[in-house]
Formats: structure tokens, C-alpha cells, sequence
């Protein structure tokens, strides 16, 4: 597995900068909303928090089909192809990659949803008493879950649109 | 000890075809290359030889015929034994060129560390450069390095000169016969660069339209056409 291991580090230092990027700015934007949190009502703090969680599966939509179509263009695909390795390990290796990044974006945007959660909770807006933390910590796994998992799908469908765009000559 | 035919030939085509959408890039093609020669794969722009290369490196396979390295079907096992230098710039340009040795050598069973640190030096490669702040010449130097730090049964280079300046070139060519283990390998090298690679091949295999149109030991060549490569080509090309 040390081959596999070195292209999961390959893969990592070249998305790193993209994920670097990606939580930056979701950390800023989540950033903005608290700050403006005392200012705007509690269910937009909620509804804009989870715009923002919800980015991470474009992001990944976005990244999956860059990162196929990067190295097809870029001859990169020439080395990789001929590694005597499994296909299955170059694709895997991308896709784990983008998703970790995912899985990052994710819990930075889902520290911004609980926030907001338990501020309507405080509020008594949702009817759950004040104190109904394990209610609060369920909706932002459930909402952090949904987004690492379309984020999962997103990558993968942006790959095999790069794919199809590689085989079909655009 | 039993030799096989495969033993001799480590890269065989039998009436290999190939096709892209709308063009026949290969057609009808055969040959054997035995151990111990550096064969010159040769012919004008778009005669198949990258093709030909691709299909023995295992990234392409053939729409009709037989390719056999090594007496199997290209693929991860025969990959492992194959050492290919694709034409093109397939270098990452973030990794420096140590760092490229190392992400390389870890796929590579063959790979002699010795070896890659003696290239190192003969090319004259700087180990802490990022491979994108490299010239194309030195960029050509280190896909060299990585083809020829392995002791691979067989070579491919594809277009080992294009784009390289002439100071440039000699060092090319002089690694490609410092690297050369005539005992243990084959090499095939495609390029329609003729005047600097003349002197490195034991036989030559012309390509033109996708066919062969010549394959001969140089020494027969000189003896029956009396000339340089450049003077038969001019004559057998089309």
C-alpha cells in the first residue's frame, strides 16, 4: 500500500491550495454571519449558514470534474498511466482527496449551523427547551452529514464529467 | 533453463491495427525486437510511431493484431518491467526534481537509487529545483533519468529530442548510451530528429502512413544503400 499512500500524498499536496481556499473562505463567511448574527433575524442566520454548508457539494462538483480534466490536460495522465498500479488506486486516491476536503469545509460551515441552531433554540423558536443540546447537536450532524455525503456524489460526477468530456474529444 | 522466444523478443507486434475515431493511425504492422539493440523508430509527423510507442507501453491497445512484452499482453505486469518516456511534458511542475525521483521510485520495483544519483549528476540536474523552473532541455534530462535509473527489460522513448536545443541534445544522447545495459535491455527510440540519433541505433524500422516501410539492421543499410539514414529515408519516404 505504499504506493497508494504516496498518491494519496501527491493528490493531497496538489488540492491543498484549493482546499486552503475553500475553508478560508467558509470561515470568513461564517465569521461575517456571527458577527451579523445579533443584528438579523435567527432563522436567516440559519438559512444563510446552511447556504453556506451547502456549498461544499458545488465545491466538489466543481473540484472532482478540475481535478480529472487538469491532468488529462496538463500529460500529467501519461505518468500516472503508466504506474503499474490499479485504476482504481488514481481514482480513489482523487476522490478521497476531494472529499477530506469536503469533510473540512464541512465542519467548519457546520460550527456556524450549530451556532445558529442553538441560537433559535435559545430563542425557543424551534419549541425545543434551551437545554436540548443532544436535539441541537442531531440537526447539524444530520445537515453536516448531507452535505459530506452529495459532496461525496458531486466529486464522483465530476469526474466522470471530465471523463466523458476527455473521451468525447472537448 | 528453457529460452522462449519471448526471452529473445521482449517486444513482438503481429499484424497490429489501430484506429482512432475517422483515422487508421497503425495498420499492419510487425515486428520483433530482440534483446541488446537500440532500434530507431523513424518517420514523418503522424506515421503511428507514438502510436506504436503508447501501444507497447500498455497505455493503448490495439484494435486488431497482438502486442506481446515480454510474452504477455501489456498491462500493470508488464508495466512494471517497461520503461516508457512519453513525448510529452509529463512532469508535475510543483514537485522539485528530487521529489520527483522519489514519487517515481516508489512504483518501481527495478528502481536503482545508485543509479538515479549517478544520472543525477552526469545530467547535471539541480534536486532542490522545482521541475517547472527547469528549461525544456533539463526537463527532457530528468524524464531521461527516470527511464534510465531503472534496469527495465525494455525502453521506450518517444521523441526523446523534440525541442531541445543542440548542447542539449548531446547530453540527451549521451545518456541515452551511458544508460543502455545492451546485455539485459532493449531500447526503441521514436524521432524523426535522424542527424543526432544515427549513431546510437543497431536498426532502424521506418514508419510511414501507419506501416512499416523499412526495417533493417543499420549495417545492412550503409552496405546496400551506400549512405547516410537521412539519403535512404529520402528515398524510401513517400
Amino acid at each position: 500500500m505504499a504506493g497508494y499512500m504516496r498518491l494519496l500524498r501527491k493528490e493531497w499536496r496538489q488540492v491543498l491550495p484549493a482546499i486552503g481556499l475553500l475553508v478560508g473562505a467558509g470561515s470568513l463567511a461564517m465569521l461575517l454571519l456571527l458577527g451579523a448574527a445579533s443584528r438579523l433575524p435567527s432563522g436567516l442566520t440559519l438559512m444563510l449558514q446552511l447556504f453556506v454548508l451547502g456549498l461544499a457539494p458545488v465545491w466538489a462538483l466543481w473540484q472532482g470534474y478540475n481535478s480529472f480534466r487538469h491532468e488529462w490536460s496538463g500529460n500529467q495522465s501519461y505518468l500516472l498511466l503508466s504506474l503499474p498500479v490499479p485504476g482504481w488506486w488514481l481514482i480513489t486516491t482523487k476522490l478521497l482527496v476531494i472529499w477530506a476536503g469536503v469533510v473540512l469545509y464541512g465542519m467548519v460551515a457546520g460550527m456556524g449551523v450549530l451556532y445558529a441552531l442553538q441560537r433559535i433554540a435559545l430563542q425557543e423558536q424551534l419549541g425545543l427547551p434551551p437545554a436540548d443540546v443532544m436535539g441541537i447537536a442531531a440537526l447539524t450532524v444530520h445537515s453536516v452529514g448531507r452535505a459530506i455525503v452529495y459532496g461525496l456524489l458531486a466529486c464522483m460526477a465530476g469526474a466522470v464529467i471530465a471523463q466523458w468530456m476527455w473521451l468525447s474529444g472537448r | 533453463m528453457v529460452m522462449t522466444m519471448t526471452d529473445n523478443f521482449p517486444l513482438i507486434f503481429q499484424d497490429v491495427y489501430k484506429q482512432y475515431p475517422g483515422v487508421q493511425a497503425l495498420e499492419e504492422v510487425s515486428f520483433s525486437i530482440p534483446t541488446g539493440q537500440i532500434v530507431g523508430l523513424v518517420g514523418p509527423n503522424g506515421s503511428g510511431k507514438s502510436t506504436l510507442m503508447k501501444l507497447a507501453a500498455g497505455l493503448l491497445r490495439p484494435s486488431r493484431g497482438e502486442v506481446r512484452v515480454l510474452g504477455r499482453t501489456p498491462g500493470r505486469w508488464t508495466k512494471a518491467r517497461v520503461a516508457f518516456m512519453p513525448e510529452v511534458d509529463h512532469l508535475y511542475p510543483w514537485m522539485t526534481v528530487g521529489q520527483t525521483i522519489d514519487f517515481v521510485s516508489t512504483f518501481f520495483p527495478d528502481w536503482e537509487s545508485d543509479r538515479a544519483r549517478e544520472l543525477l549528476d552526469l545530467l547535471e540536474l539541480p534536486a532542490h529545483r522545482p521541475v517547472g523552473k527547469l528549461s525544456k532541455g533539463q526537463r527532457a534530462r530528468v524524464r531521461l533519468l527516470l527511464t534510465f535509473a531503472r534496469s527495465a527489460t525494455l525502453v521506450l522513448l518517444d521523441e526523446p529530442l523534440s525541442g531541445i536545443d543542440p548542447p542539449s541534445r548531446t547530453r540527451v544522447v549521451n545518456g541515452i548510451l551511458s544508460g543502455f545495459r545492451p546485455e539485459s535491455q532493449s531500447v526503441i527510440v521514436s524521432t524523426h530528429e535522424i542527424f543526432e540519433t544515427e549513431s546510437l541505433f543497431d536498426r532502424v524500422i521506418v514508419l510511414s502512413g501507419g506501416r512499416v516501410s523499412l526495417d533493417a539492421e543499420m549495417d545492412q543499410l550503409r552496405a546496400g544503400y551506400g549512405r547516410s539514414l537521412r539519403g535512404v529515408l529520402e528515398e524510401v519516404l513517400p
